[in-house]
């Protein structure tokens, strides 16, 4: 038996004699394996992770650049203006008086005649479900007038803030017409939760154009009275409101 | 036993020459991959030190602590182009029943008189018209149909009924869905 045992070692002796040369270079090549896989291709993972965190910090920094320009370009009394029309138009909660005051700015212009009224209110804790998932406020109105009148009523409704839209029609050519108009309102939410790197884009030409055409519809009035740096209290108080220029007729 | 016999045949100059080659080849191989480690990962070490990945956080920071005075601004803009989108929605899909309307009293011959009008349902609107001439009557009609075909408005224009009084009144229904 160790006869046997004294051959292998001779065996081992006689090859590591022959190959000693071999054993140092095939060791670099082993230990530079394990140094490219252990090593060096992490670090190359790596690198490549950070090009993408660049590549999404460059496009962050140039929102944020643009936004900065976009929002340095503004005008607080050109914002204010503009954001006085578009809440007069899409109130921030139910605007009781703005209503009334928009029927009222209506009956005069067309010289229609008011009959009874009716506001279907709806429970006030909740927001409410009007047309296309915006709340309303719903009234149901009498006319006493005939029906080209009753028509020009609701031509002039269309071109009246708060944005409203007529939902149904009972024009009878007897004097009395019946017609039901939700208004709408949203109400303020998530003004806390700005991301300043969402882009912020310009107002478009049809934007422009839109704030031009609210500008004039009937019972706009308050320009330039929206509160900047005031958000707080659009949320806390139940609406802006408007002031019409016609008297009631109810 | 004899320990000093060698079985083992003795080297060749060609064995030692072949030999010779693969160590060379195998020494060879060995400074490559080290060379190759090691330039690579100096080069990605270096790469990544050189990133401008904290350089454009810092811009970041500065341009985000400039736009903190006025967030207020940027609240209040983010506010306006909600609205605008929001009052733009509703607008245009708004049923339009004061321009259908308008199109119905205006192809009105001036001897008819339209006796009522009513949503009867979501999208449908019916309307009732008189007058004494059968003509005109005829030509109210067509004239409906007409602003069917040219789609301002109002499509599936149905007749619902004709009626011929006895005092010489003719009165129509028309019942259509609007678009």
């Amino acid at each position: 038996m160790n006869e046997k045992v004294n051959l292998d070692i001779n065996m081992f002796h006689f090859l590591y004699q022959k190959y000693k040369d071999f054993v140092l270079p095939l060791g670099i090549i082993a230990a530079s394996f394990v140094l490219f896989f252990f090593v060096v291709i992490p670090q190359v993972q790596n690198y490549i992770q950070l090009q993408q965190q660049v590549a999404q910090e460059t496009q962050k920094l140039n929102a944020i650049k643009s936004n900065y320009d976009i929002l340095s370009g503004l005008d607080d009394n050109t914002l204010s203006t503009q954001l006085n029309t578009v809440s007069l138009a899409l109130p921030f909660s139910k605007d009781f008086a703005s209503v009334l005051n928009a029927i009222s700015a209506v009956s005069a212009k067309t010289g229609v005649l008011l009959g009874d009224f009716d506001f279907r209110v709806g429970d006030l804790s909740k927001s409410g479900q009007g047309i296309k998932s915006y709340p309303s406020l719903v009234i149901d109105l009498k006319l006493n007038t005939d029906i080209k009148g009753a028509v020009k009523f609701i031509d002039e409704l269309y071109k009246t803030v708060p944005v409203s839209e007529t939902t149904d029609i009972k024009l009878s050519s007897g004097g009395s017409s019946e017609i039901n108009i939700s208004f709408y309102y949203k109400t303020l939410v998530g003004k806390s939760s700005i991301d300043q790197s969402n882009p912020i884009t310009l107002l478009s030409q049809g934007d422009k154009d839109m704030i031009s055409s609210l500008s004039s519809w009937n019972n706009m009035s308050g320009e330039g009275s929206f509160p900047l740096l005031n958000l707080n209290a659009i949320s806390s108080q139940s609406a802006v409101t408007s002031s019409g220029s016609g008297t009631t007729p109810f | 036993m004899n320990n000093d016999i060698n079985l083992i045949s003795p080297k060749t100059t060609e064995d030692i020459i072949k030999q010779e080659k693969a160590l060379k080849i195998t020494r060879i191989l060995a400074g490559v991959s080290l060379g190759f480690v090691a330039v690579s990962a100096v080069i990605v070490f270096i790469l990544n030190l050189t990133s401008p990945l904290d350089s454009i956080r810092k811009q970041e920071q500065v341009i985000l602590q400039n736009m903190s005075a006025m967030k207020d601004r940027a609240s209040n803009y983010a506010l306006l182009n909600d609205r605008l989108k929001s009052i733009d929605d509703i607008v245009s899909t708004r049923k339009k029943y004061d321009q259908i309307l308008d199109s119905i009293v205006a192809s009105t011959p001036s001897d008819i008189s339209i006796e009522g009008f009513a949503l009867q349902k979501e999208g449908t609107m019916s309307v009732n018209a008189s007058g004494r001439s059968l003509d005109s009557i005829n030509n109210f009609i067509d004239n409906v149909v007409s602003l069917s075909s040219q789609k301002k408005g109002i499509k599936n224009v149905v007749i619902d009924n004709l009626i011929a009084s006895k005092d010489g009144k003719y009165g129509v229904s028309i019942t259509f869905t609007t678009l």
